[in-house]
């Protein structure tokens, strides 16, 4: 016999969460309706006011963390033209030996006083790992001043063993070698942290005006559909109140949009322009001097300084690029003046290696200290401070400007978190009016 | 289109127009090419055979005799003569070997002992007249001193070597040697009153001693066959005899190794050290010339015989060696000759 046939009966799936609320929602009373609509766009206002408020704020922020990122770059950098112009100082101050000049020996002493005194500065807002690169180049800094002086009290003894501290020091300062540290390499680290920093604040600054403007369509979305349903369940053509949200709403993004584009417009052209340019001459001007120290430990191996010369390559390099292919700022007469006082002290350095590879080493060294003229007339000494003093110049003045205009940029964004706050809060009273209008007729 | 299109559509060109993407970026540091080094190939030196090494490595070429008159034109297709119209000899220095081959910082001037030997050949080519002229000064290191000659004048190199060099067999496979002109032997240079007496007590202690790279005394530290002698050592090496006494004032090493010579100057330029210990090689030191440069090389025995018979190799150490390696003037080693070339 068979068994007797069973039936079965198949499992329902559960309804899901946003049926059963608009079931929920199409069975309730129409007031409960417009309790929980004023409720919904009570809260999305406030969201808007807070989030909204706290994007500025957090834009604002951003571009202040920018500033600073950029002035410390720049104070980084500052420290490290200084040590190598100091260096660049004490290895020419060594080819002259008992006759030092004593303007250079004071310009030495102000240089690594200003080094010191700005190590000291930076550290005070640096992070742990900036910290520990410092901390590195301040103890670096320390030996390098004694090899030099072990240099020069050697070199006016007239004893050999002082060329070898100047090497030495010289090292200090920087070394091709990654395994042996120096002074330049601790400071880009620093820097290239720092410009990470600049990098990733301008990236969040921007990212930033995100929170105003999807809160603010949210609550525009939510003032839109709500005003559509409350035409359509009231036959009324308008309601002002939401109306007068709605357009408070519209006239707050466009004039914030337009703030926040202006401020990010502003920040952007400072990064790209005048940041930049004070960046790139700041290390068109540390390599040059780098080189200038290099030239002069040419002189002092006398005919035997091919690694020194690759090291002057190696700078001159820098320079180069950074003349031709990167901005340098608007300041064009300082960076046509800059570039033609570096293409003839490149001239005059060409005609010392001649003049030493050549054998002449008095004349090179002479040519170095710029006692002589090169053969084109132009004196080694007076183009590179020509050049000097013209990217110097470029440095200071796109860095202040950087710097300032970094400062005004965000000045409109104070008062935009402010009237963003309080023009969340308004369009909260407004929705909750225009919806309490309904609610009275009930009443 | 619908409201909720307009608004998303507004939405998005607002977030754009308000400045919400950007891709303005600092660019990273700049970084500087040297050009590429020039592939130098380093072959494994030369090492002389037995038989080779069991002859005197001082015999050199026989002297010129006569000597051409200083300044006059030397002989047609010589090596001097080459020199001469160039106008300069190029020599090959140490700038940092106090006494020998130093740079004197209030003058800038290099000179030495070795100094004053290269400007005698440097007179017997181009007469007395403004000596100074007619010498190219390129200072190199100990280990530069063999590849500066076989490169020759030409090629970046130079005429001849005077930087404290010894003469042996091996290197008499790359380049020439004149007689010798000086007796040298190697000692060790310690702190005052550290207590070490010799090369035998550092190795008893298992200290650092320094030596220059390319030097003999270096090759003598790393023998293995002297392992017996001088194995306990820890051995430094610096490009220069002068980063030897950084090293010790440094505190990185215990002594420096180095012949007599060098090491007096070192010894002038530090107080606080002193030479110890007897002579435990024997360093006879040769002008380095081209190998294939034999004509030169008598050239300068025959200057060297000259200076060993007028009294003026005497004069020269006196300038520069008496009361640091003696109390009174030597007389200069006796050459050997009778090398075939």
């Amino acid at each position: 016999m068979l068994p007797a046939a069973t039936t079965r009966t198949q499992p329902q799936p559960p309804p899901s969460v946003t049926r059963v609320f608009a079931q929920r929602v199409a069975s309730t009373s129409t007031p409960a309706k417009l309790s929980l609509l004023r409720a919904v766009l009570i809260v999305l206002a406030v969201v808007f006011a807070v989030g909204g408020a706290f994007g500025v704020n957090r834009r604002s922020n951003a571009i202040k963390e920018v500033r600073t990122a950029s002035r410390q770059l720049l104070a980084l950098q500052d420290i490290q033209v200084r040590i190598v112009h100091a260096d660049a100082i004490a290895s020419s101050s060594y080819l002259v030996g008992g006759q030092e000049d004593p303007v250079q020996r004071t310009a030495y002493l102000d240089e690594i006083g200003g080094a010191g005194d700005g190590l000291v500065a930076v550290s005070g807002s640096s992070s742990a790992a900036d910290l520990q690169q410092l901390s590195e180049a301040s103890r670096l800094l320390g030996s390098y001043v004694g090899l030099v002086e072990q240099a020069r009290a050697n070199n006016r003894q007239g004893f050999p063993v002082g060329a070898a501290y100047q090497r030495q020091a010289n090292d200090i300062v920087s070394n091709t070698d990654p395994d042996v540290p120096d002074i330049v390499s601790s400071l880009q680290a620093v820097e290239a942290s720092q410009r990470a920093h600049v990098n990733t604040g301008l990236a969040t600054a921007h990212r930033a005006g995100t929170w105003l403007h999807a809160t603010g369509w949210l609550v525009f979305a939510a003032l839109v559909l709500a005003s559509i349903w409350l035409s359509r369940t009231f036959r009324r053509i308008i309601n002002l109140p939401m109306a007068a949200a709605a357009a408070l709403l519209m006239l707050l993004l466009v004039i914030g949009g337009i703030a926040q584009a202006g401020t990010m417009r502003d920040a952007d052209g400072v990064v790209r322009t005048q940041l930049a340019g004070a960046d790139n001459a700041a290390q068109a001007r540390a390599a040059a001097f780098e080189a200038r120290s290099q030239e002069a430990l040419t002189l002092i191996n006398r005919g035997n300084g091919a690694v020194n010369e690759a090291n002057w390559q190696r700078g001159n390099d820098v320079v180069t690029q950074t003349l031709s292919t990167r901005s340098l700022g608007t300041a064009n007469a300082l960076i046509k003046a800059a570039t033609d006082a570096y293409d003839r002290y490149s001239a005059a350095h060409a005609q010392i290696r001649k003049l030493d590879d050549a054998g002449d080493w008095d004349k090179a060294v002479a040519t170095s200290l710029g006692l002589d003229p090169t053969e084109g007339g132009n004196n080694a000494v007076e183009d590179f401070d020509a050049f000097d003093q013209n990217i110097g110049q470029i440095v200071a003045d796109e860095g202040s400007s950087a710097s300032q205009r970094l400062g005004t940029a965000v000045e409109p964004l104070n008062s935009l978190r402010n009237i963003v706050f309080a023009a969340g809060l308004v369009i909260a009273a407004l929705a909750a009016l225009g919806c309490g209008q309904r609610l009275k007729e009930y009443r | 289109m619908s409201p909720r299109r307009w608004i998303g559509l507004a939405m998005v060109g607002s977030l754009v127009l308000a400045g919400c993407s950007g891709s303005v970026r600092l660019a990273g540091a700049v970084e500087g090419q040297a050009p590429p080094p020039t592939d130098v190939v380093t072959p494994t030196p030369p090492a002389c055979s037995a038989e080779q090494a069991a002859l005197d490595p001082t015999r050199s070429y026989e002297p010129t005799d006569p000597l051409p008159t200083a300044g006059s034109a030397m002989p047609a297709g010589s090596a001097m003569e080459a020199i001469q119209r160039r106008g300069k000899l190029i020599v090959g220095v140490s700038g940092d070997t106090l006494l020998f081959g130093a740079r004197n910082a209030l003058t800038n001037q290099i000179e030495g002992f070795d100094i004053d030997m290269l400007k005698e050949v440097a007179k017997a080519i181009f007469g007395d007249n403004d000596i100074e002229s007619h010498i190219t000064y390129k200072v190199i290191t100990y280990a530069d001193r063999l590849p500066n000659l076989e490169a020759g004048p030409d090629n970046g190199g130079v005429d001849i070597v005077a930087h404290t060099m010894t003469i042996n067999c091996n290197r008499w496979l790359r380049i020439a040697f004149s007689s010798e002109y000086f007796d040298a032997g190697q000692r060790v240079l310690v702190k005052k009153d550290s207590g070490f007496d010799s090369i035998g007590a550092l190795n008893a202690a298992s200290a650092t001693v320094c030596a220059p790279e390319g030097s003999t005394n270096i090759d003598l530290l790393r023998d293995p066959k002297n392992a017996g002698l001088y194995g306990n050592l820890v051995v430094l090496a610096k490009p220069d005899v002068t980063d030897c006494l950084v090293a010790m004032q440094q505190g990185q090493a215990d002594g420096a190794t180095g012949d007599d010579t060098v090491l007096a100057g070192l010894k002038a330029q530090d107080p606080n050290t002193e030479v110890v210990g007897d002579k435990f090689t024997r360093e006879p030191y040769g002008l380095g010339m081209a190998k294939d440069k034999v004509d030169f090389v008598r050239f300068v025995n025959g200057v060297l015989e000259e200076m060993r018979t007028n009294g003026r190799w005497q004069e020269i150490y006196s300038k520069w060696l008496i009361g640091v390696l003696s109390k009174t003037v030597i007389e200069p080693p006796t050459a050997t000759y009778g090398r075939d070339g």
